[in-house]
């Protein structure tokens, strides 16, 4: 693990309770030399330390987060990190695609989900999708989740006249979620929709934004109280 | 009407010479006059505004005062409206107060105080006794003065009116500021202020606060005082209180004094009498010209403090207001002293202590504190009885609460016992027969799951294992480097289709039950893998689900894998070009793939790796579908599957 600056290295960082998943994850890694692994945590609140530690040219762009970790689990420790860290990118590393408790990891920050058993190439080609788009492909089964939620809101806003409030979803932004559910990929809704393939994964990234939602108020004061920062 | 139109005339004719004769001593008074000259009101609104004119005599010359009252008194004529007379009377006693006519105000207020009516108006008998107090300070009868005081504060405490606490209050430690204790009258003072917190801040007098810096002064703590005095003045411009505002410049003037700054004691002087001349009260004109006589005392015009001091013994003398001869003489004889004329001085001496003789025997110590005494155990008295009355309200509730619900607790006991008996001996029959039901389903249950995991695990994961245990084998007995490297290719792949089939096994176990839906977004990622493969072949999945449906997890998984194998068999034997999964739900619900390849006949052989078209056979049924093939025209495969239960 390489703590030294270097402007090209990408700085990343796991959070892994399990020592045998730690050990595969860094032996996958270690055939990139682009990437540098700034720190390995083994709890969520390790990893909220680690990171108060940091130096700002030396904190991970992207973190690779376990779910199931005890005390605060990964989904509390993303919603912490990133009220904290909001230029951070959080990916969750699962053991099986548990479709809830993927989607509450990206409400709380998450960019995107891997399987743990994904190769070293498809951890690789995560972070730049995250690096350049802010956010995975999705899933047809989270841009399901991410319709329902959203159209909600919109109707939520709609319904009580809250004109102040911003558009919850754009109808773009609809149509892209919709051929997303349908399993097609980016390329070729961008095909279907005559726009190119960069405009449907800002479509994307803006839908992860949206998602975003941080409770940052409650989730500090929580933070403060358990002494996790 | 025609006492109407003559009130009305009066009143015209009144404030003609009010107009004539005074100025507006302040924007209130004026505004309130404007409002009678110019305002067209009925008699009970004039009525009204007189009385709020009158309630300004703080600031109105004695004579401005006497015409209002006239004019209120006029319109009261034939009115029943006792507390309106009340009022007119009050007003009567503070005209005579300011006029210098204690004895004639003091008349007023005992026959007001004698009157039954009054008394049942706590507010306006209040009135009167607070004016007796005044009065009675005025007359330097101390004691009286203090027991009335006490009196007041006692009955607004038991009628809980903090207005008039406040100000028994302020009395009481003027009475004990004339005397010259001052650290008891500072202690009442700060009570008074500590009543106006709690109640209501706005109630802060002026008076108040120079009450205690004229206290401060005398104990000499000049940064106290200043402060208080500043506060003062203040609140009295604020409430434009004429009469206050006077007594503050003068009090001002004594702090200065005694800070060395004689200019600026000058100044306020000068200020105070010019207010002075404005508003009158003799008792008050004394304490100025006291006040302006020790000025002179300490600036050296002897002559000019002799000559003031001597005016204000004559007006004290006539009005019989005693209260201040004493302050009045001890500022002469500085006087004398200074100015070396000490046959005045021991005159004056001689007659400071006769006076004093005859004020202590008015006015005794131990007479006074008696006084306070009285009241402060009247008061725990008080404090008392309430509290015990309280206890035994306390004690009341406490009792019959417990009595209730022990009654009611009783009778629950007993209509629940009843019915528990009755219910026993169904729910024991109705548990027994459950419990064999349950006991039955849950080993059938148990046991049929245990046999599917472990037919899953050993066709998927066995096949898998025993695959990689094999080709493990090849490598360490054939190292040659061509087939190391396929070895190596399909060690890869058996080892990803391990974790593929695990990981779609443990989806399905911890879920209760999964809808379509779920199963067709899980379907697309399995898809979108494949699609690297088979570039050339476009995978579309349609969903036509009106409503969802939950499966359970064992026929959820065999649903997945039934589409699992349609699929790779299309991709595989058929070659086509497009394959289109329709999943349609409604009150039931079917799934159909098809294809564009060759047909049934060239994909009927089961799948290396897999239990084919058999597999597919044996889960529908054990799921309890329709499973069939079609050929389509020109060209091409239909799957159906279509669930007949649900």
């Amino acid at each position: 693990m390489s703590s030294t600056i270097n402007s090209k290295k990408i700085n990343i960082a796991l959070v892994e309770d399990n020592k045998l998943n730690q050990h595969t994850f860094i032996q996958k890694i270690s055939l990139f030399p682009s990437l540098a692994l700034v720190f390995t945590a083994n709890s969520g609140h390790q990893c909220l330390e680690e990171l108060k530690g940091l130096p700002h040219q030396l904190l991970p762009k992207v973190i690779f987060m376990d779910i199931e970790m005890p005390v605060i689990n990964g989904i509390e420790t993303i919603h912490l990190a990133k009220a904290l860290y909001p230029t951070i990118h959080f990916i969750i590393l699962t053991v099986f695609d548990d479709d809830e408790k993927i989607f509450e990891a990206i409400k709380a920050g998450a960019s995107g989900y891997l399987l743990k058993h994904e190769f070293a190439t498809v951890i690789n080609e995560a972070i730049i999708n995250v690096l350049d788009y802010s956010g995975a492909p999705m899933s047809p089964a989270i841009a399901r989740k991410a319709l329902n939620l959203l159209s909600k809101q919109q109707l939520f806003v709609a319904e009580t006249s809250l004109s102040s409030l911003p558009e919850m979803i754009t109808n773009r932004e609809q149509e892209i979620l919709q051929h997303t559910i349908n399993g097609w990929d980016a390329k070729r809704i961008a095909v279907e929709l005559c726009i190119s393939v960069l405009t449907v994964r800002k479509h994307i990234a803006n839908i992860y934004t949206k998602l975003h939602v941080t409770s940052k108020a409650q989730i500090i004061s929580l933070a403060h109280k358990n002494h996790w920062v | 009407m025609a006492i109407q139109l003559k009130n009305t005339i009066f009143i015209l004719l009144l404030l003609l010479v009010i107009n004539c004769n005074c100025f507006c001593q302040t924007a209130r008074i004026d505004s309130i006059k404007k409002t009678l000259t110019f305002s067209p009101q009925n008699e009970k609104e004039r009525l009204f505004t007189l009385f709020t004119m009158c309630s300004q005599y703080n600031s109105l010359h004695p004579d401005s005062l006497y015409l209002y009252i006239q004019g209120a008194k006029r319109l009261l004529v034939g009115n029943k409206n006792f507390a309106d007379a009340a009022l007119v009377a009050y007003y009567e006693t503070l005209f005579y107060i300011k006029k210098g006519r204690i004895d004639t105000a003091l008349m007023i207020v005992e026959k007001n105080l004698a009157d039954k009516q009054v008394l049942a108006l706590p507010e306006v008998a209040n009135k009167f006794r607070l004016s007796k107090t005044g009065i009675l300070i005025r007359q330097s009868k101390l004691k009286e003065a203090l027991q009335n005081a006490l009196e007041i504060l006692h009955e607004a405490e038991k009628s809980n009116i903090p207005k008039d606490q406040i100000k028994a209050q302020i009395q009481t430690g003027w009475v004990y500021m004339e005397l010259n204790q001052n650290n008891e009258a500072l202690k009442w003072f700060f009570v008074a202020l500590t009543t106006i917190l709690k109640e209501d801040p706005a109630l802060e007098p002026s008076l108040l606060n120079s009450n205690i810096a004229a206290v401060y002064n005398n104990l000499k703590k000049n940064d106290s005082a200043t402060i208080y005095i500043n506060r003062a003045i203040r609140l009295a411009t604020q409430m434009q209180e004429l009469s206050y505002l006077c007594n503050s410049y003068y009090i001002y003037a004594d702090i200065c004094t005694d800070l060395g700054n004689i200019s600026k004691a000058e100044q306020l002087l000068k200020k105070g009498i010019e207010i002075r001349k404005k508003i009158g009260d003799p008792f008050y004109i004394i304490a100025d010209l006291a006040q302006l006589g020790k000025f002179y005392a300490n600036v050296k015009q002897y002559k000019n403090g002799v000559k003031t001091i001597k005016e204000g013994i004559t007006i004290a003398t006539e009005n019989k207001l005693n209260s201040k001869l004493l302050f009045l003489y001890t500022t002469l004889a500085e006087n004398y002293k200074a100015a070396n004329d000490l046959l005045n001085y021991s005159n004056t001496l001689k007659f400071i202590i006769e006076l004093k003789d005859t004020l202590y025997s008015q006015n005794s110590a131990e007479a006074i504190s008696d006084l306070q005494t009285k009241y402060e155990v009247q008061k725990k008295e008080n404090t008392i009885i309430k509290q015990r009355l309280d206890l035994v309200t306390k004690n009341y509730w406490l009792y019959g609460s417990m009595i209730l619900s022990f009654f009611t607790l009783l009778l629950i006991y007993n209509l629940f016992k009843n019915y528990r008996k009755k219910e026993k001996i169904k729910m024991e029959f109705m548990l027994a027969e459950e419990k064999r039901f349950a006991q039955v389903s849950i080993k059938e249950a148990q046991g049929n799951e245990r046999k599917r995991i472990a037919a899953d695990l050993h066709d998927n994961l066995g096949a898998y294992a025993a695959a990689i245990s094999s080709s493990v084998d090849y490598l360490s007995v054939t190292p040659t480097a061509a087939s190391e490297q396929n070895i190596l290719e399909e060690l890869k792949s058996n080892a990803q289709q391990i974790v593929a089939q695990l990981n779609d096994t443990i989806w399905v176990l911890t879920k209760e039950e999964l809808a379509l839906t779920a199963i067709s977004d899980r379907l697309k990622v399995f898809i979108q893998r494949l699609l690297n493969s088979y570039p050339t072949v476009q995978i579309d999945v349609m969903e036509k689900i009106t409503m969802d449906h939950l499966l359970p997890p064992i026929q959820a998984f065999h649903l997945f894998k039934i589409l699992q194998e349609g699929i790779t068999n299309a991709l595989r034997h058929s070659k086509c070009t497009t394959i289109t999964i329709c999943i349609e739900s409604d009150t039931n619900w079917q799934v159909i793939i098809k294809d564009n390849g060759n047909g049934m006949a060239a994909n009927l052989d089961t799948t290396v790796g897999g239990n084919g078209l058999q597999n597919m056979k044996k889960r529908s049924k054990e799921a309890g579908w329709l499973i069939s093939w079609q050929q389509l025209h020109p060209k091409g495969t239909q799957l159906i599957i279509v669930a007949t239960t649900n």
